[in-house]
Formats: structure tokens, C-alpha cells, sequence
């Protein structure tokens, strides 16, 4: 008996040491409005930290500087700031905002430029202008330090056709004279200047994308060093060192680290190292002196960190989520202790494209407001996102939406993925990237991540179903409910000659076959003629297709699929090398050597398009077994949490983007055609008008008969949208069903195994049966 | 002679039982073997038995989302599922067949590194390296070995055959039963020397002079001396055999040609698809079927090995 209780006693042992491998990673058990409850990055936004909270002091102001101000040095109580006033000519504001947002560089060189240095004190007051330039058509002005000696210094940045020419320009009391050409002392065309620092010895370090040089007070190089890939920032610390960060990705973790590099001058060579917790720093000027107690602080996507080097920990001093501040809107920033910091500020998405010196103070701890917080998961940061929660966060005083930036984090999908296992569930997702991470919008609705938001709109007073587009609309449902909430779209489709192909849209992998195959040898399908990359387009467009997870069914043994893999192995297996001097897209067309492009479609670029193909165009789209061919990319995709803490207030801040009000005052800023019908009239008139006015909310619209549009070294000039454009537009948007779905896993296995058969090791069947073999395992596994 | 059952009895001068009392532990010993026994209490409190009711736990709910209860749903689903059907018929015809290998072939070895043949302690470590080697290297061996463009598949060509993909077809279980006897045959091998050694020399002396043959030295005599042995050898080789994962999945990746998917890259790809219902499911009938085939080799073992225990 003893005996048999002992083995009984081995056995639920055993049991137990086998499942509690298994058991590790425990949540919390919660009810219903969970999100944001335990160990991870939720809850930290959550968890109201009156101590990181700053706002701007109002008392600073430092008026009249003229021009954008892009640079600036705190020295004691003074503030010299540069700025470059930028004169477009006879373009108007809206052209020249455009052109900031799109092609400024080649916009740049046909602007004039005065730059101003100001003299202001750190308290504000009116600025003391020592210096104007004269108007210059050839470069700007940036980089402004104060060397030990207490003289002042700038980069002039000249464009070249071989790249950017660099010279030093240094304050002798009354102007500002060239110094060094810095072609002298780095003569490679292609580098890239970032900065100038002044360590504690009065050397000058000249911050190339690649390489450092270290020059004396009199600008003689003293050092030249050969940085491994580039570097990502630099900056000073408290001690006049200089430093340094690389960003170091293990490929096998898929983990990327950022290490702080400390410039050792004995050795003439970076020595310490110190790992920093964050993927990336923004900026190239992220890094900055400390004060107190710390050595330095830097800059990450959503806050500022000070940082000891004893502890080798960095505590978190400001969050600008917290705080109501963009950071995308802040340029250099300059800690004048823990407590304030001054920063450049410019707000590009203003009408006046407004750019200013800021100082910000932080709030007493027992006066930061306490409104609920909810919060909205992103994984790579979202620009737009990140404006309309400040907007959103401005306007209410019960409810906070806090960006959790995971992009902050070494690896931020683990992270994700960790919290969402911890029960730690954010309240809203960003999936403007068609998914969390590896999981599509599909798989997250069947994991039941994502609410149902069909409820809400249907109760909503101001929107409703019948505001939308209706094809866009209705491609955006999943089994006939909404699962997220889009502004825009914009159509995918494959571009390809109508006198060729046809007019109409829509073609079946056969009909492809047979088109590439009317072609002589050698003629390319792709830009790129690569089997991988066109494989890797194929299945990111058309990949969904060939897998029914509702019957958990896959379609690789298909004739479709076997038809593509043989498209595919039309082309070479040679990598494409972009750097290789090729024939542009326009001159690839016209020869006929080139036969699709592929595009993300608005009304604008039909003819852009056409004027590519320089013929009538046919907008074919990716073939389908059904012969569809168009579907719907949408841009800013928000989804609501299923554990929501507050669904109602989470719907209001949602709603806002499917709403007239925010797209009729934001369409112009939008990368795609806004949703709404009505918005979509607005936008029709924008992009259709011939001289300047307003649409029918007010907006200020300008023609577009100035602007160019570059495609590898095609110039277009826009024309304003015809009524055909339109009705053609309007046409593939009606025709328009599907939307891009992306899986990763499924693409990773198809690419794995076609490259055999693109090898030749392996027939097109053998191929197709290992596919079909893996991804049915796959689709099983997730059933 | 006493029978096991009876107990031996004191009795005082008029032949009366003397019961002797048990001397109480007083509160100072039992705070101090607590204090003692409480690292390893909480220890496996927390590390072992709170996850294992944790499993049991996700097993019952819907997701890890919504966390509602849904009974025996999730091991139906598991069970229907015919990824795991997959995953659990390889695993066990990979088990059925590496386990009796690795003891069959580990015995004959032993045996014959049990005679006093020459180079004996050279291909005792030659046999035993392979468990020095490291997982990665195992791996980079057998990819180049085993590659489509690897050395058999070369061989294969020289002499007029086909080249194989190994890894993605039916052979595949093949490559890896031979990776698993390569790797664990050395150890078993030792284990199987030193219970062989352990035989009483004059056992095997009485029976040659009786004129036992060596077969029946080794069926009689030897065989029921290590029995104990093949069962502890036989235990570990399974355990080693759901462990061979490791090996496949750095072979072949996540998701691998139908038939080298294994029971663990169901639980691994469920974990990392935060599917924890599934995989908790999954481990607990694992488990079970466990308990069921270590249970039956208890017994059998209770019923074979007793008269060489005593």
C-alpha cells in the first residue's frame, strides 16, 4: 500500500512538474474592462505619474524671430538661436507645406533662404537679431554651437547633384565668415554632416553619418574614426564627453538594442559602453547633457530619460503623452534641469506652419489633472495617431488617451505580445499596419481581441453607415461587422497598358500567364525582376486568397497557385541591385521592356499613372481566382479593445476619424481619400480646382498646375483632377471588394519553399505539395 | 521465520504488550524543521503546483481575452483538431520506434564493449561524445549532412540515385530517429555497462560451470539482472524523445513538412500565438497520456524486476 502511494505520490508529481511548464506567464484573472491591468506597459500609462507630467510656461516667449528656427545654444542665461527664413517665391503656403511634406529636398533647392542668428535670454523677452544673412538660393544654415572660446559657429549646407557640400561659417562680433570648407576635411560627396559638438577640451567633433572627424580649436584634424554602420545619435554628456549610440539587431532574436558609446580621449577611440532600454532614439541629436544627478538624458519617441552612468539606469523625467505635447512636433530639445527644459516647436501641420522656441516647466505633482486614461497600443509609433490624440486630449476634460509607444522597446512585438498574454490589454490598437505585429485584423477578431464597433455606430448620433463610401465601407466589415475605424483608403491595383490587357479590371492568374507569356524573353513583369520580390508582392496583395480559414482549407496544389509560381519564375535570381544604373520606370515602359506597376491609387494619380504609361491605362489590379483584381489598403486603421476599460469614451475618441468634422478639417494631410461621401466631394473639389479658393467647409484650396511629381526621373506636373479622372476613380472604387490581409507566416513558408523551385532543385508539383503540406499544418493549428 | 506482514512484539515479564509512546515534538522543533522546509514549500508552491492548477485553469476558458468558462469545449477542440491529431501520431510513432531502438542498440553495445576487445575505452568515448557536443553543432551537422545539396544527397548522385529532400518528405522521421540514437545511444550504453558489471561475478561462474551456454547466460541470468536498468533506460529515452523538438525545430523551423511536426511545435506555436486555451488543453492530455504509459511501466516493472529487487 505504502509502495503504491509512493508511485501514486511520483506520478502527480510528474503531472505537476510537466503542466507547470506550460502554467508560466500567469495573469490576472479580470472581468470585463480589464485593459491596462498588470506588470506591463499599459498599466505604467495608466498609472498616473504626476512626476513626468510638463506643460508650457506660458511667461516664455521669445517673439519676433523671422524663419523656421532650426537650431539653438543655451549658454548661462543667454539663448543664441538660428533661424532660416525660407521664400518661396510665387508659390503659395500650400505648395511649399506640401512640398516640406512630401519632396522637400528638391523643393529646398529652388527656395531662397535668409538665415538670422538671435540673441534672447532663457527667460524670454525680445530677441536680439546679431546676425542676417544675405538672401541665398544655394543652402541653408543648421548646426549652430558655441566653442570653448566662446565663439559661435554654423554649417552651411549647399545642394550639389553629387550630394551636399559643407562649409563652417564662425562669429567675429559682427558677421559670420566662412572658416573650413569641410570638404577638406571629409571629401566624400555622400556623406552626410548631422552636427557639430565642442567636447570639454575644446575639440570639435564634425558628426558624419558615418564617420567622426575630431578637429583642434583651429580646425586641424586631430582624429578620424570609422564608425561600424552609422550611428543613430550623439550628443554631450554633463562631463563635456562625447558620445555616441548604435543600434545593434540580432538577427537570429530579431531583438534590436541601443548601446551608448562614450569617446575616450586618451585613446583617441569610443570605449565605455552602456546598453540604453529602448529600440531607437528619434533624433541625431537625442542625446544631452545632464544635470543634477544625472550625467546625461536623452530623447526616446514619447519621452526623455535622464540617465546615470553608475547605476546604469534611466529613469524617466518627462512624458510628453502625459504632458499633451506631440514629440513629433519638437525639434532640438535643451534640459536646463530636471525640471524644465527648452525646446524648438514646430507645429507643420498648422495653416501657418508655425515653428517657435518653447520652454516647458514641470507641473506641480499635486496639480496634474486626474482624468480617466485609456490608452491606444501602438507598435511603430503613428504620427497622425499621436496629432489626433493631442487634439482629442485638448478638447475633453474626462477622458486622456495616452499613445503606449512600443516602438520604445528592444523588441516591441514580444512585448506586445507578453502584455496581451499578462491580461495587461491596452484599450485601443493602432493597426494602420494591417494587424498587431504577426497577428492580421483577422486572426485578432478570432482571438477576440478586437469589439465589435457595428453596435456603436449603429446608436451614434452623428455617424452613420450611410456616411460612407459604400464600397470602401463595406470592404472594411468582417462577416458584417465593423472591427475598425479608417479615414481614407487608397485602391491597390497593378497598372498595365489597356491596348494590351483591356480596359476593364480584374483578371485570373491564367489570363496573366498567358499575357507574360506573349512577351519576348526577357521582358520584366516588375520594376524588380527578382522570382523572391515578386513572390513577396504576390503573396502580400493576392496571399489570403489561397487559404479558407473558415473551412481551414488551402488552395497552394491549385492550378492559380501553381500559375503564379510560375509567373514568378519568369524573372531572374539574381538580387535587384537599385544601385545599378538602370532604365527608369518610364523609359522600361515605353520600350516595352516593362510591363505592370504596381500603385496605391487615388484620383490624383490616374494621371500620374497615365502619363507613366504614357497610354491608356488599365487599372488590372492582382489577378484573383474570381477575377476581382481591386482591393482596399486603408490608412490609420484604429480597433477598439474587447476589455475596453470605458467603451463609450473609447468610441468617442475613435468615431472622431469616420467623422465630418475631424476629416473635413484633416483631408488635406491625408496620404488617401477620406471615407466620408461628403468629405469626399471636398476633397474631389481640392484636387480638381484651378485657381485658389475654398472648398464647400471653408478649407483654403490651391490649384496644383505648379506642382511636379517625381517618378524615377519622370517629372510629372500635376494637372488638376478632371470629371473623367473622377468618374474613373469613383468606377474602380465601386468595383473595388477586397482589402490587403497580410500573413506573415503563411508568406514565410511559400517563400522558403518556392526558392527550390526557382533553384530548379524542385518541379513546380513537388513544390506546391511541401507548401501545401506546411501551411495546411498551419491553418489546422490556428483552426 | 517471520511473513513481511507480521510485526515483532515486546512483551513485559506477565507477557503483556509494551506500547511505547511516541515522544511529542515540541512548538521549537516544529517551528524550526517549518522554518527549514518552507523555501522549498513556497518554492514548489509557486513554481510547481500554482502554474499546474493555472493549466487547468486556461484549459477551461474560451481565451485568454475573454476568459470565459467553457468546460471540456477546448479539449474537444484540441482533440478534433487534426494538427495536433498529426502532431500526436508523430510523436508516437517516433517514440514507438527510437525507444526500443535506443535500448536494443544500447544493450548489443554494451554487451560488446563488455568483452575485453581492443580499443574498448577509445570507443567508449568515441560512443559518448556526442553528448558533449551542442545542440546547434548536432544541427549544423545533420542540415549538411541531410541538406538537398548535402553530403548523402551527393553520395546518393555518385552512385545513380535520386537526391532526397529529407527533412520534407516521408523520410524525414527517419533522419531524426537516427539524430536521436546518434545523440543518446552513448548514454544509455554506460548505464548499460555499469548494471552489467553490477552482476554478481559468482552467479555468472556457477552457471558457466554448470555449462550455461552465452545466450543463456545472458537470457537467465544477465537480463534479469538489468532489467531494472532497461526500464530506467526505457523511461529516459522517452522523455528524451518528447525532447527531441529541439532538435527538429532547429532543423526545420516552426512549421515543418507534415510528417516531423511534433506534439511540442503544437504547444510552442500555440504559445506563441497567445492561443493558451489550446495549449494548455494540449499539455494536460499530454500529461495524462504520460501518467497512463510511466503507470503500465511501473507495473510492468513491479512485475518483472521483483525477484532480482527482492
Amino acid at each position: 500500500m505504502k509502495k503504491l502511494f509512493k508511485k501514486a505520490m511520483c506520478l502527480s508529481l510528474a503531472a505537476t512538474m510537466a503542466l507547470s511548464v506550460v502554467g508560466c506567464g500567469k495573469g490576472k484573472d479580470d472581468s470585463s474592462g480589464n485593459a491596462g491591468q498588470g506588470p506591463g506597459k499599459s498599466s505604467e500609462a495608466k498609472k498616473s505619474n504626476p512626476d513626468v507630467v510638463f506643460a508650457e510656461d506660458t511667461d516664455f516667449a521669445i517673439d519676433g524671430i523671422q524663419g523656421e528656427a532650426t537650431s539653438f545654444v543655451v549658454d548661462g542665461d543667454d539663448i543664441y538661436v538660428l533661424a532660416n527664413e525660407w521664400d518661396f517665391g510665387d508659390a503659395s503656403l500650400g505648395d511649399a507645406k506640401l512640398a516640406t511634406l512630401s519632396d522637400s529636398e528638391e523643393y529646398d533647392m529652388e527656395s531662397q533662404y535668409t538665415t538670422r542668428v538671435y540673441k534672447a535670454s532663457v527667460d524670454g523677452g525680445s530677441p536680439e537679431c546679431i546676425y542676417e544673412g544675405e538672401v541665398d538660393g544655394e543652402g541653408y544654415a543648421g548646426s549652430l554651437i558655441k566653442k570653448n572660446d566662446g565663439t559661435l559657429c554654423f554649417i552651411k549646407t549647399v545642394y550639389g547633384e553629387d550630394g551636399n557640400d559643407y562649409a563652417l561659417f564662425e562669429y567675429n562680433g559682427t558677421e559670420f565668415e566662412e572658416k573650413l570648407d569641410m570638404a577638406k576635411v571629409n571629401d566624400n560627396s555622400d556623406a552626410y554632416l548631422n552636427s557639430l559638438l565642442v567636447n570639454d577640451q575644446g575639440q570639435i567633433f564634425a558628426m558624419y553619418d558615418n564617420e567622426i572627424k575630431v578637429l583642434d580649436s583651429d580646425y586641424k584634424e586631430i582624429n578620424s574614426i570609422n564608425v561600424e554602420g552609422y550611428f543613430d545619435s550623439s550628443g554631450m554628456d554633463k562631463d563635456g564627453n562625447v558620445l555616441i549610440t548604435t543600434s545593434e539587431y540580432n538577427e537570429e532574436t530579431e531583438v534590436s538594442k541601443t548601446l551608448l558609446k562614450k569617446y575616450d580621449v586618451a585613446k583617441g577611440s569610443f570605449g565605455d559602453e552602456y546598453e540604453l532600454d529602448v529600440s531607437y532614439l528619434p533624433t541625431y541629436d537625442s542625446i544631452m547633457p545632464g544635470t543634477g544627478e544625472y550625467d546625461l538624458f536623452y530623447r526616446a519617441a514619447t519621452s526623455i530619460y535622464g540617465y546615470k552612468y553608475a547605476d546604469k539606469q534611466a529613469v524617466k523625467i518627462v512624458d510628453f503623452s502625459s504632458s499633451d505635447v506631440d514629440g513629433d512636433y519638437i525639434g532640438s530639445i535643451s534640459m536646463l534641469s530636471e525640471d524644465e527644459f527648452i525646446c524648438s516647436y514646430s507645429d507643420w501641420t498648422s495653416d501657418t506652419y508655425e515653428s517657435k522656441i518653447l520652454k516647458f516647466k514641470k507641473v506641480d505633482p499635486s496639480q496634474v489633472d486626474n482624468r480617466t486614461v485609456l490608452t491606444l497600443a501602438s507598435l511603430w509609433g503613428n504620427i497622425q495617431l499621436k496629432q489626433a490624440i493631442t487634439d482629442f486630449n485638448k478638447s475633453q476634460d474626462k477622458y486622456k488617451i495616452k499613445m503606449v509607444d512600443y516602438s520604445e522597446e528592444s523588441d516591441p512585438e514580444a512585448k506586445l505580445s507578453a502584455d496581451i498574454a499578462s491580461g495587461d490589454l491596452p484599450d485601443m490598437y493602432d493597426v494602420s499596419s494591417y494587424g498587431i505585429g504577426d497577428m492580421s485584423v483577422g486572426q485578432c477578431i478570432a482571438k477576440g481581441l478586437f469589439e465589435d464597433l457595428t453596435p456603436f455606430l449603429e446608436k451614434d448620433p452623428d455617424i452613420s453607415a450611410d456616411d460612407f463610401i459604400p464600397a470602401a465601407y463595406n470592404a472594411m466589415l468582417r462577416d458584417g461587422k465593423l472591427y475598425t475605424v479608417s479615414q481614407g483608403f487608397e485602391i491597390q491595383t497593378l497598372c498595365l497598358k489597356a491596348s494590351e490587357v483591356g480596359e476593364e479590371p480584374g483578371w485570373t492568374f491564367q489570363e496573366m500567364k498567358d499575357y507574360v507569356e506573349s512577351k519576348p524573353e526577357g521582358t520584366k513583369i516588375f520594376y524588380s525582376n527578382n522570382k523572391s520580390d515578386m513572390l513577396d508582392g504576390f503573396m502580400y496583395y493576392c496571399g489570403r486568397k489561397f487559404v479558407n480559414w473558415d473551412k481551414g482549407e488551402c488552395y497552394f496544389e491549385s492550378q492559380d497557385f501553381k500559375d503564379m509560381l510560375e509567373i514568378c519564375n519568369t524573372g531572374t535570381n539574381d538580387e535587384m541591385d537599385y544601385e545599378e544604373e538602370m532604365p527608369s520606370t518610364y523609359d522600361s515602359i515605353k520600350s516595352g521592356e516593362l510591363l505592370c506597376v504596381d500603385g496605391y491609387l487615388t484620383p490624383d494619380m490616374i494621371q500620374m499613372y497615365s502619363k507613366l504609361f504614357d497610354d491608356d491605362i488599365s487599372f488590372k489590379g492582382y489577378p484573383d481566382q474570381d477575377g476581382e483584381g481591386l482591393s482596399f489598403s486603408y490608412d490609420g486603421a484604429v480597433a477598439m479593445s474587447s476589455k475596453c476599460a470605458d467603451k463609450d469614451a473609447a468610441w468617442e475618441f475613435m468615431k472622431q476619424f469616420m467623422s465630418e468634422e475631424y476629416q473635413s478639417k484633416n483631408y488635406q494631410d491625408f496620404y488617401c481619400v477620406p471615407i466620408r461621401e461628403d468629405v469626399y466631394e471636398a476633397y474631389i473639389q481640392c484636387l480638381s480646382c484651378t485657381e485658389q479658393g475654398k472648398d464647400k467647409y471653408g478649407n483654403d484650396i490651391y490649384p496644383r498646375e505648379d506642382q511636379m511629381y517625381g517618378m524615377d526621373g519622370l517629372e510629372i506636373k500635376m494637372e488638376p483632377v478632371t470629371a473623367d479622372d473622377e468618374k474613373d476613380f469613383r468606377a474602380l472604387v465601386d468595383a473595388a471588394t477586397g482589402y490587403v490581409e497580410y500573413d506573415n507566416s503563411v508568406s514565410e513558408i511559400v517563400e522558403e519553399e518556392a526558392e527550390a523551385y526557382f533553384k530548379g532543385d524542385k518541379s513546380l508539383d513537388e513544390t506546391c505539395t511541401i507548401i501545401q503540406n506546411r501551411v495546411t499544418t498551419y491553418v489546422n493549428e490556428n483552426k | 521465520m517471520l511473513s513481511k506482514k507480521e510485526k515483532t512484539v515486546v512483551l513485559d515479564s506477565e507477557g503483556e504488550e509494551i506500547r511505547y509512546k511516541k515522544k511529542p515534538r515540541t512548538w521549537r522543533e516544529r517551528l524550526t524543521a517549518g522554518l527549514f522546509l518552507s523555501p522549498s514549500f513556497f518554492g514548489v508552491m509557486v513554481f510547481f503546483v500554482l502554474p499546474f492548477f493555472v493549466v487547468i485553469y486556461y484549459a477551461n476558458i474560451d481565451s485568454i481575452i475573454n476568459r470565459e468558462f467553457v468546460g471540456m469545449q477546448n479539449f474537444e477542440g484540441v482533440l478534433n483538431n487534426s494538427s495536433f491529431q498529426d502532431a500526436a501520431r508523430n510523436t508516437a510513432m517516433f517514440s514507438l520506434v527510437s525507444v526500443p531502438l535506443a535500448i536494443i542498440l544500447s544493450l548489443v553495445m554494451a554487451l560488446i564493449l563488455e568483452n575485453e576487445i581492443p580499443m574498448k575505452s577509445t570507443f567508449r568515448t568515441f560512443f559518448l561524445s556526442p553528448l558533449m557536443v551542442p545542440v546547434a553543432s548536432i544541427v549544423l551537422i545533420w542540415q549538411v549532412l541531410f541538406d538537398y545539396h548535402g553530403v548523402i544527397n551527393q553520395a546518393v548522385t555518385v552512385f545513380g540515385g535520386n537526391p532526397v529532400d529529407w527533412f520534407k518528405s516521408d523520410y524525414g522521421q527517419v533522419v531524426v530517429v537516427i539524430l536521436f540514437l546518434w545523440k543518446n545511444l552513448g548514454y544509455n550504453m554506460i548505464l548499460f555497462m555499469s548494471a552489467l558489471s553490477a552482476i554478481p561475478r559468482d552467479v555468472l561462474e556457477v552457471s558457466r560451470l554448470d555449462g550455461a551456454s552465452s545466450w543463456k547466460q545472458f537470457w537467465f541470468i544477465k537480463m534479469r539482472y538489468i532489467t531494472p536498468s532497461i526500464f530506467f533506460v526505457g523511461i529516459m529515452s522517452l522523455i528524451n524523445s518528447f525532447k527531441v523538438f529541439r532538435e527538429v525545430y532547429l532543423l526545420t523551423g516552426d512549421y515543418p513538412f507534415g510528417s516531423l511536426y511534433m506534439l511540442q511545435h503544437f504547444m510552442n506555436n500555440t504559445f506563441r500565438s497567445l492561443d493558451y486555451q489550446k495549449l494548455s488543453a494540449a499539455a494536460i492530455i499530454m500529461c495524462l497520456v504520460m501518467i497512463v504509459i510511466i503507470g503500465i511501466l511501473f507495473i510492468v516493472e513491479d512485475k518483472i524486476g521483483k525477484d532480482v529487487e527482492g
